[in-house]
């Protein structure tokens, strides 16, 4: 165990069950607007203070985090299956299927992520569901380029040659064999995947286009913090504060993993 | 080398043939008439620009006529007129690009310049002081939100410390200015926009430097210029320094669209008027003309980024230069 | 003849992470003025760090942990870094097995000779420049001009080490140390360099310590070995003395496999 993995490791850990737990942790409603207590500085009732509403900034990011972990994960579940998904049939079956996926990979690069994922939330509604299928269906080309890696390296290993000399379907020697052989670079990838997505989910909410208020992200946080810089500095730097930790703690979690597989 | 470079265009043939098509399944990405009350209610799927989006594209006539009309359009540069201001889409974006192709090009040659500065020195004592602080920035340059930083240098350099202007690309008297103002004034609101785009760029480029050239240092031809008696700075700079380098001319072209999509973010935040801010501005008005024109200038610009990486790996590498 | 060089006890180990290897242990080697000593042994046996601790060019996971490497006086383990770089490639020069590789592929031929050239000698960029012509015709290449300006991957691997001993001894160095600079070359090309070495060394009087795990070549071409076995030298004496009674059950291992080939 490396001091990367233990470290992102412990820094996702705690992250989790705060947000697992997150009603436990706070008595104030993270909705619960107060005029009166508008922009309170942070103290014992309000451990990170109030924004202009009066609301409390720590039930509103513990809440946040829910957010966050939720975008994270389920948008790389989504990018990670549609990129076993191609990558095993191009790294497994070879020639045209192959070049097809191959080159249709290769052309949703040339799209600037961005650009393509701000195109679809223009399109679609912008709601938690759609950030995750938009940031999945954007992200999945990487994932597929590695499995097919993976695949194409496992494939003339001997265990492999047997199973299909013993006429183990190609479906069965795909789910069965290859891919849990190719499990541990595809989840660092994830890991790393994981961190990327928190990022582009805070960025779209950052600009209006991810998680709309009054639903707490650490992004539409930052963005109603940009009326009151230089009065509330606590609304402008705990949120941020937290994606770097967030962000950071998945980096770590997905480097240390590398490292210690090696 | 002419042959390479024909070849790596011919090669860009299907991936433009791609981008038309990706980009026209976008466009049916967009939800049909309204069915649901709340859908009807919601002001941000507005009737007009749904019927506008329409007509624009002829969703009414059968596809492949469609796809040949979207097609024709790319080709032509021809994307129809702005939703907002009913002026010609190619026209706006081509006012706003120089600027937003000069923020881009001047990042990548920073993250150049600094990545080999840092990566060199890393990789001259790996493990000391610097190395480790270098290793953290790293991290933490990956990690960093980039509009967070945005706004926290903002807070600090413009409205703290009253250093530097918080927006824009000019003051408002910028006109009376004599020409050194002038670069003065352009370089005080570029300065902290540059600074957040190039941060991870940096962070990437400058491990890959180090890890690169530590490689390096291993392999025989270092050795036989040690044993010719170089002092080890000139090993660093002259011979592993150029091998390492070859590699870094491919990352920086695969940055490229990172670097392109991470303008929206910051010409939002500085006010900044490039492509970024005007994509930005056509998605939160539900422009669909600009958005598309947007969407496939972004891969186009991509596209040429890659061939320009691609025509300079080839002529800095001479294994591939003097092939015939 | 005089003692060119004398190595005195060294032992030299690698670490691997937590592991340590020990790879020379306890060696001493003279090497005469003008001859041809050869370090003969398997591979991994040693010869090839003992080779590169000579000028301290050992790869950064070596240690010497003891010894002394003397050469003019000076024990060139202990002297200066400016003074140890400035016997590397002037008095002391090397030729590796993979010439190709051994050249770097981003640079001409012509800017690495030019840049041997400079380092040792106070003289201009031209003159230095011509001063490489005429070592490439020194080794016999043909047109040197037209190397000059090529790059090592455009090169046969036989000219490839060519131009790596005309590099090598464009200082005229007392000392040339040849680390299996045949095995990755052709029969007819291995005999074709050997011959040109023969040639240059009764020209311009250096000594060579020529490594190599090919006993047939020891025999043909040096005058004394000293054969090497588990970092230990295991045997030293004349070539011929060595190949019609050897001293060590290991060294009838070397001989039997040639023979096998």
């Amino acid at each position: 165990m490396n001091s990367k993995l233990l470290s992102g490791a412990i820094i996702i850990s705690l992250l989790s069950v705060i947000a697992i737990i997150a009603p436990l942790l706070t008595k104030h409603n993270p909705a619960a607007i107060t005029v009166e207590e508008a922009l309170l500085a942070p103290s014992l009732t309000h451990l990170l203070g109030t924004d202009q509403l009066g609301r409390d900034l720590f039930s509103r990011m513990i809440y946040g985090a829910r957010v966050s972990l939720l975008v994270g994960v389920i948008s790389v579940g989504i990018a990670t299956l549609i990129g076993l998904f191609l990558g095993s049939l191009a790294g497994f079956f070879g020639g045209a299927p192959e070049g097809l996926i191959m080159r249709f990979t290769d052309i949703m690069l040339c799209f600037p992520a961005f650009f393509l994922i701000l195109s679809a939330a223009a399109i679609l509604e912008p709601s938690i569901f759609n950030i995750m299928l938009i940031i999945g269906l954007t992200n999945w080309m990487p994932a597929a380029r590695l499995v097919r890696a993976e695949i194409l390296s496992l494939k003339e290993r001997e265990f492999i040659l047997a199973a299909k000399a013993m006429g183990v379907s190609n479906f069965r020697i795909i789910i069965r064999h290859l891919i849990p052989n190719a499990l541990e670079p595809i989840i660092v990838n994830a890991t790393l995947g994981i961190a990327g997505a928190i990022l582009l989910e805070s960025s779209l909410s950052f600009l209006g286009l991810g998680v709309q208020p009054p639903s707490p992200s650490w992004g539409n946080i930052l963005a109603e913090s940009k009326s009151t810089l230089g009065v509330a500095w606590w609304l402008a730097l705990f949120p941020g504060l937290s994606i770097l930790l967030t962000v950071l703690g998945f980096n770590l979690l997905g480097e240390g993993l590398r490292e210690h597989k090696e | 080398m002419f042959t390479y470079i024909f070849r790596r265009l011919l090669g860009m043939l299907p991936l433009l043939f791609g981008i038309i098509t990706i980009s026209f399944m976008v466009i049916h990405l967009a939800p049909g008439k309204p069915t649901t009350l709340s859908e009807a209610m919601n002001p941000k799927v507005s009737l007009e620009a749904r019927e506008r989006l329409e007509k624009l594209y002829g969703l009414d006539k059968p596809l492949p006529i469609q796809y040949l009309d979207w097609s024709k359009k790319v080709l032509t540069l021809n994307f129809g007129v702005s939703f907002i201001d009913n002026r010609p889409v190619i026209e706006k974006i081509w006012e706003r690009l120089p600027l937003t192709v000069f923020i881009n090009a001047a990042s990548l040659a920073l993250i150049l310049f600094f990545g080999i500065l840092i990566g060199l020195n890393c990789a001259k004592a790996p493990g000391s002081f610097y190395d480790r602080s270098m290793n953290l920035f790293v991290f933490i340059g990956f990690a960093m939100p980039g509009f967070w930083l945005s706004l926290l240098l903002m807070n600090f350099f413009g409205l703290h410390l009253r250093w530097l202007p918080i927006s824009g690309l000019t003051s408002l008297d910028f006109e009376y200015y004599n020409f050194w103002e002038k670069a003065l004034d352009l370089a005080k609101h570029l300065i902290l926009p540059l600074f957040v785009s190039c941060l991870s760029g940096l962070a990437g480029i400058s491990r890959y430097i180090r890890q690169n050239i530590l490689e390096i240092l291993k392999t025989p031809y270092i050795r036989t210029a040690k044993a010719k008696g170089l002092s080890d700075d000139a090993l660093l700079k002259k011979h592993a320094l150029p091998n390492a380098l070859l590699p870094v001319v491919t990352i920086l072209g695969l940055s490229i669209p990172g670097l392109i999509g991470g303008s929206v973010i910051f010409e939002s935040i500085f006010a900044l008027p490039g492509v970024g801010r005007l994509f930005y501005e056509a998605v939160m008005a539900r422009d669909y003309a600009m958005i598309m024109a947007e969407l496939v200038m972004g891969a186009g610009l991509t596209l040429l980024g890659n061939l320009f990486a691609d025509i300079s790996y080839a002529y800095v590498d001479p294994r591939i230069r003097y092939k015939k | 003849m005089g003692k060119l060089l004398e190595i005195k006890n060294l032992s030299i180990q690698f670490r691997h992470g937590q592991t340590i290897v020990k790879a020379v242990e306890g060696v001493h080697l003279d090497i005469y003025e003008n001859e041809i000593l050869a370090l003969a042994g398997e591979s991994g046996s040693g010869k090839s760090v003992t080779a590169l601790s000579i000028t301290r060019i050992l790869p950064e996971t070596a240690d010497i942990i003891s010894g002394q490497v003397f050469f003019q006086g000076q024990d060139l383990l202990k002297v200066s870094k400016a003074q140890i770089e400035a016997i590397r490639g002037r008095d002391i020069s090397y030729i590796f097995q993979e010439a190709a590789a051994s050249l770097n592929p981003v640079l001409t031929v012509g800017r690495q000779i030019q840049e041997s050239i400079l380092l040792h000698q106070n003289i201009s960029k031209k003159e230095a420049l011509n001063a490489a012509v005429d070592l490439l015709r020194l080794v016999k290449l043909p047109d040197p001009e037209h190397i000059l300006s090529s790059y090592a991957h455009q090169l046969s691997g036989g000219m490839n080490q060519r131009v790596m001993i005309a590099m090598a001894l464009s200082s005229r160095p007392k000392l040339l140390i040849a680390d299996e600079p045949t095995t990755a070359l052709d029969v007819t090309i291995e005999a074709e360099v050997i011959r040109m070495l023969l040639e240059l060394k009764a020209k311009m009087k250096f000594s060579i310590l020529f490594i190599t795990h090919n006993l047939a070549l020891v025999e043909k071409f040096t005058q004394r070995a000293a054969i090497m076995f588990r970092g230990r030298i295991v045997e030293q004496a004349d070539s011929k003395k060595i190949f019609s009674s050897p001293g060590h059950p290991h060294t009838e291992d070397l001989i039997r496999s040639i023979i096998r080939l």
